[in-house]
């Protein structure tokens, strides 16, 4: 899931400035698992603004929303009247949820809640690691389940590199070495052969490097109706 | 949790049963957690934190209750008056 951290409170009332009527939008999904920006961070995150801004002595009106998922057009139609009452939307869904706000309530402030940060799972209570960078190019039948560019801090296709120490990245102790998971991985699933074969340098055209990207199913694309 | 500190209170003790003996089963832990995170948020707008505590007792025990309500009121006078009371935004 995309995990994000809740902006600070300072960081959001900057925002706000002026604005008489706040609407906060929450998101159900990912930043709710992550407890960023669902519907009880909103909550919190309303009070706090509301207490903030009573102390500025500010008459600010805070309004409280949170829809299924931000990132379908589908789910922030049924705001729309929220959103037209509100002068800044707050939106507390990841950078996509965010954008989508923004691409459909185009004549609306939309701001973001939440620094999204990654691509992870919850490994614990209150802890979130990264998995995966969305590369576009995915290795990981190579290395063992465990991707080396997520988790290795070089990204190293090839490892480890001689940093790597009892298991430990030499980036910090509390890193986790990735290429030694991925060598203890592919000692258990009995393919530590796969070692012996160099991976070779990876095209990132098909990451960041190649600019914004789009996934077309052209099959799923209906040429009968308009579509931008 | 943090609702009353809109309308100006100035604590809030959150009264749950001993974590061994939740009938929730990990209610009493996780509302530990969650006063915690309540005057996280707290002491980032700038109220102090502690204005929110936890007293986690069997429901049977009546004298752990009086203790704690006093505790809170001491920790919320050194903390001092909630700055919100007496500023309606109505």
């Amino acid at each position: 899931m995309i995990i994000a951290e809740r902006k600070p409170i300072e960081q959001i009332l900057d925002m706000i400035n002026e604005a008489t009527t706040v609407l906060l939008a929450g998101c159900a999904t990912c930043v709710a698992d992550c407890m960023a920006g669902g519907e009880r961070e909103v909550g919190i995150l309303g009070s706090a603004l509301r207490i903030a801004l009573k102390r500025k002595g500010k008459r600010t009106e805070i309004l409280e929303v949170t829809v299924e998922r931000q990132c379908e057009w589908e789910f922030i139609e049924h705001i729309q009247q929220l959103v037209e009452k509100a002068d800044v939307v707050i939106s507390t869904a990841c950078g996509i949820g965010v954008q989508a706000m923004a691409e459909r309530y185009h004549d609306k402030a939309i701001y973001p809640g939440v620094n999204t940060t990654f691509l992870g799972l919850r490994e614990e209570e209150g802890l979130w690691a990264e998995r995966c960078a969305a590369c576009g190019d995915c290795t990981l039948h190579l290395t063992g389940g465990i991707c080396p560019v997520a988790r290795c801090s070089k990204s190293l296709l090839n490892g480890p590199c001689g940093g790597s120490t009892d298991g430990k990245c030499e980036v910090s102790e509390e890193i986790a070495c990735g290429w030694q998971l991925i060598v203890d991985r592919l000692k258990a699933l009995g393919q530590l052969d796969r070692l012996q074969v160099n991976i070779p340098p990876k095209n990132w055209a098909t990451s960041r490097s190649g600019g914004p990207r789009k996934v077309v199913k052209k099959e799923l694309r209906d040429e009968k109706r308009e579509q931008s | 949790m943090l609702r009353p500190f809109e309308k100006g209170i100035d604590g809030v003790l959150v009264m749950a049963c001993g974590e061994d003996s939740c009938r929730s089963l990990e209610g009493s832990r996780r509302a530990r957690m969650r006063v915690r995170e309540a005057n996280n948020v707290l002491e980032e707008i700038g109220l102090g934190s502690g204005r929110v505590m936890i007293g986690q007792v069997d429901g049977n025990a009546r004298e752990p209750y009086f203790q704690m309500v006093e505790q809170l009121v001491a920790q919320a006078e050194r903390l001092g008056s909630n700055p919100v009371k007496g500023k309606s935004n109505k």
